[in-house]
């Protein structure tokens, strides 16, 4: 049998980035947002939310994506334009392999290109896309074809929990030695499909998403796309480039508990970080910061909570965390991808951003929640992490470690 | 490009209601079945294949759950069930209290893997592949690889589908007369219970002792790859037997006797990849071959081939 030895504790760069989210194409865009404080969230306009008791998303700015709905207007997806803006954007600032079997790529999402199917259910409409575009893979083939990957091409689709698989499982495909770079992170574009479900669920908040804070009311539902350019570290030594950030430990686990409520102490959060730092090989002392799941449901945040209590013990006082979904809203796939990208710029850039919509404490979720302005990340703080939790009790997290 | 994963197949469930030889009938499980009602196909498939390897390795449903244990299924088309029925409800609706919440959370892609982890205590790594007809194979592939870290002791992997009529209408639609579908679509689960391989290779264990996936939307050079990996795997060894799990619509595998396991199930989707390791595993079991190879592939370009093989004879 041919055989290939797991590389153990193959270092994986982060090496490039690309965005688009309610604060406009870009990861420069986003960054400047988020360190801000500013909210992406407005009245919906993508379709009329009368029905609804919350009327609000974070939508992509109108225009954000010209460029590629020209590029690929004939049958391409508004979730294949999203994907392609923030993927092209990834490719410009890292190297990809010469051989084209040596790139894979990982997408995450939740609802895919599901988009021009569930049109036709609801209205008979004949799709504007091609049917093969409307499926969950169809972006990620999409991606791989356009930019010539021959290496293993994945979709990944946990709920919200999808953009974190996707970066776990792109690091993995490299520390064993599959690929030289992995394009990793996920999307999903708003659909009155998913407003009306959460909606139902009673899941929305009536004004904005307030993640932490003692008087939120729920999430608001947004949409986005994120990239990360993945490669093998020791090539980007060897090239004399330096990362962005280092990927250290990735892990998932499932609550076993409840397909929509999460296990109220938050064991299956504890499972799947515990399982990321042990991957990492470190302690949960050794991280400085957690950007969190953080949608603004009650029950959410006080699962997080009661976990970080578990995981890092009075620690979780002075802990520094955040949640981005104040400000970008809770964009499903895109959402772990989004905060695997944050992760990587709190590192690179040394400032976390502030939790918009964030007010007043609430005793029941005791967190050093960053507030206002952005605040300072230590020098000596080495490792942060991302978590991310699902519907059907999938939880995910990854540890990113300063390069 | 090649893993690995060497790892040990512990157990096998298969479940495609409606098969020819019989309807196989609600199986008996030493868990709570009373979610069933709320499961849609898709989950139903899944949960159906997953616990029947469950019980097959000899697990029990552990409380509180076993982080040791994970769950990785593979699907093509995932919770279009759900997304259907949520769908024409949200169109005869006229107000959102007559939506109904519970059907909205099956609306997601990894209900296989919530149920399965509820009914059964599995705490450990949870991941569900999309991608198109790979998907089953993918998702074993992706199990071996936890095994294989020690991510986990042991791992469910497989793929299902459930396939709502509205879906056999909107591809019918895109044919529009000018084709006929690969073969009847049905409702399809099938796992495998992975777990480290032993020291002792004087058991009969079956070994996924290889694999590989790449991305290759032109048939032709899918084929060469294909070709050029299985010789290199099986370099001085007995060619293994080939089951071409999805069907060969544009002849990536046709230059090979192979079993099209497609022309006995009817079209899979991304339950075919675990489908065909399923029927892979009963070969090897039966003495009929030393070792069998499952190949995978989506004509979007993903292929996924599977090498399982017995110490016995490999």
């Amino acid at each position: 049998m041919a055989e290939r030895v797991e590389g153990p504790g193959r270092a994986v760069a982060v090496t490039s980035l690309g965005a688009v989210t309610a604060f406009g194409a870009g990861v420069e865009a986003f960054w400047r947002g988020a360190l801000d404080g500013r909210s992406g969230i407005a009245p919906v306009t993508r379709f009329s939310a009368d029905p609804y008791r919350s009327g609000v998303a974070a939508e992509i700015p109108a225009g954000s994506l010209v460029r590629e709905m020209d590029e690929l207007a004939t049958g391409a997806s508004p979730a294949t334009c999203l994907a392609f803006a923030a993927a092209r954007e990834a490719l410009k600032g890292g190297r990809v392999p010469g051989a084209p079997e040596r790139l894979g790529v990982v997408v995450g999402t939740s609802m895919g290109g599901n988009g021009a199917f569930v049109d036709w259910v609801r209205n008979g409409t004949v799709p504007a896309v091609r049917r093969s575009e409307a499926t969950l893979f169809s972006v990620a083939s999409d991606l791989a074809r356009a930019i010539g990957a021959r290496g293993p091409t994945l979709g990944v689709s946990v709920a919200c929990a999808s953009g974190t698989l996707a970066v776990g499982i792109g690091a993995d495909m490299i520390r064993r030695g599959e690929c030289d770079a992995v394009l990793a992170g996920g999307f999903d574009v708003l659909s009155e499909f998913v407003f009306a479900g959460f909606d139902s669920l009673r899941a929305l908040s009536p004004s904005a998403a307030r993640p932490f804070d003692r008087r939120r009311d729920g999430l608001t539902l947004g949409e986005g796309a994120a990239f990360l350019l993945l490669e093998k570290a020791s090539r980007v030594e060897e090239q004399r480039r330096v990362p962005l950030a280092i990927v250290r430990g990735y892990g998932s686990a499932a609550d076993a508990h409840h397909m929509t409520r999460p296990s109220p102490s938050g064991e299956g959060l504890v499972r799947a970080v515990t399982a990321a730092l042990s991957d990492a090989s470190i302690v949960p002392e050794e991280i400085g910061f957690v950007s969190t799941h953080g949608t603004g449901t009650v029950f959410n945040d006080r699962m997080e909570a009661a976990a970080f209590r578990t995981l890092f013990g009075e620690r979780a006082d002075r802990l520094p965390v955040n949640s981005i979904k104040g400000a970008v809203g809770h964009t499903l796939g895109a959402a772990g991808a989004i905060e695997a990208l944050l992760c990587t710029l709190v590192l690179g850039r040394g400032e976390i951003p502030p939790t918009a919509g964030f007010e007043e404490p609430d005793p029941q979720c005791p967190l050093d929640v960053v507030v206002a302005s952005p605040r300072p990340l230590p020098v000596s703080v080495r490792y942060v992490l991302s978590t991310s939790s699902a519907f059907a009790g999938t939880n995910a997290a990854l540890v990113f470690e300063r390069p | 490009m090649t893993t690995v994963p060497s790892v040990r197949v512990a157990g096998t469930g298969l479940w495609i209601p409606g098969r020819e030889g019989g309807e196989p009938g609600r199986p008996r499980l030493p868990v709570d079945v009373s979610r069933l009602r709320r499961m849609d196909r898709f989950a139903r498939s899944g949960f159906f294949a997953g616990s029947l390897s469950l019980v097959e390795a000899g697990i029990v449903p552990n409380k509180p759950p076993d982080a040791t244990l994970g769950v990785v299924f593979g699907t093509a088309h995932g919770c279009r069930d759900s997304l259907i029925d949520f769908t024409l409800e949200l169109r005869s609706s006229r107000s959102v209290e007559q939506l109904s919440p519970a059907l909205f959370a099956e609306t997601v892609h990894n209900t296989v893997n919530g149920e399965l982890a509820i009914a059964w205590g599995l705490g450990g790594p949870s991941e569900t592949i999309a991608s198109g007809r790979t998907g089953g194979a993918d998702a074993i592939l992706r199990g071996a690889e936890l095994v294989r870290a020690g991510r986990a002791a042991a791992v469910v992997a497989g793929g299902a589908e459930g396939i709502h009529p509205k879906m056999v209408e909107w591809w019918e639609q895109e044919l529009s007369g000018k084709g006929t579908l690969a073969g009847a679509p049905r409702d399809a689960g099938a796992a495998l219970v992975l777990a480290p391989a032993r020291a002792n290779a004087e058991t009969d264990d079956i070994l996924l002792a290889s694999a590989t996936r790449f991305f290759e939307p032109d048939p032709s050079e899918a084929a060469r790859r294909t070709a050029s990996w299985i010789d290199e795997a099986f370099e001085g060894k007995e060619r293994p037997l080939l089951l071409a799990a999805t069907p060969d619509v544009d002849g990536a595998f046709s230059a090979w006797p192979c079993r099209h396991v497609a022309a006995e199930t009817g079209e899979l989707y991304g339950a075919a990849g675990a489908v065909a390791a399923v029927l892979a595993v009963q070969e090897i079991r039966k003495k009929r071959t030393g070792s069998a190879l499952v190949a995978s592939r989506d004509p979007a370009g993903p292929v996924t081939l599977l090498a399982f093989v017995t110490p016995r004879r490999g």
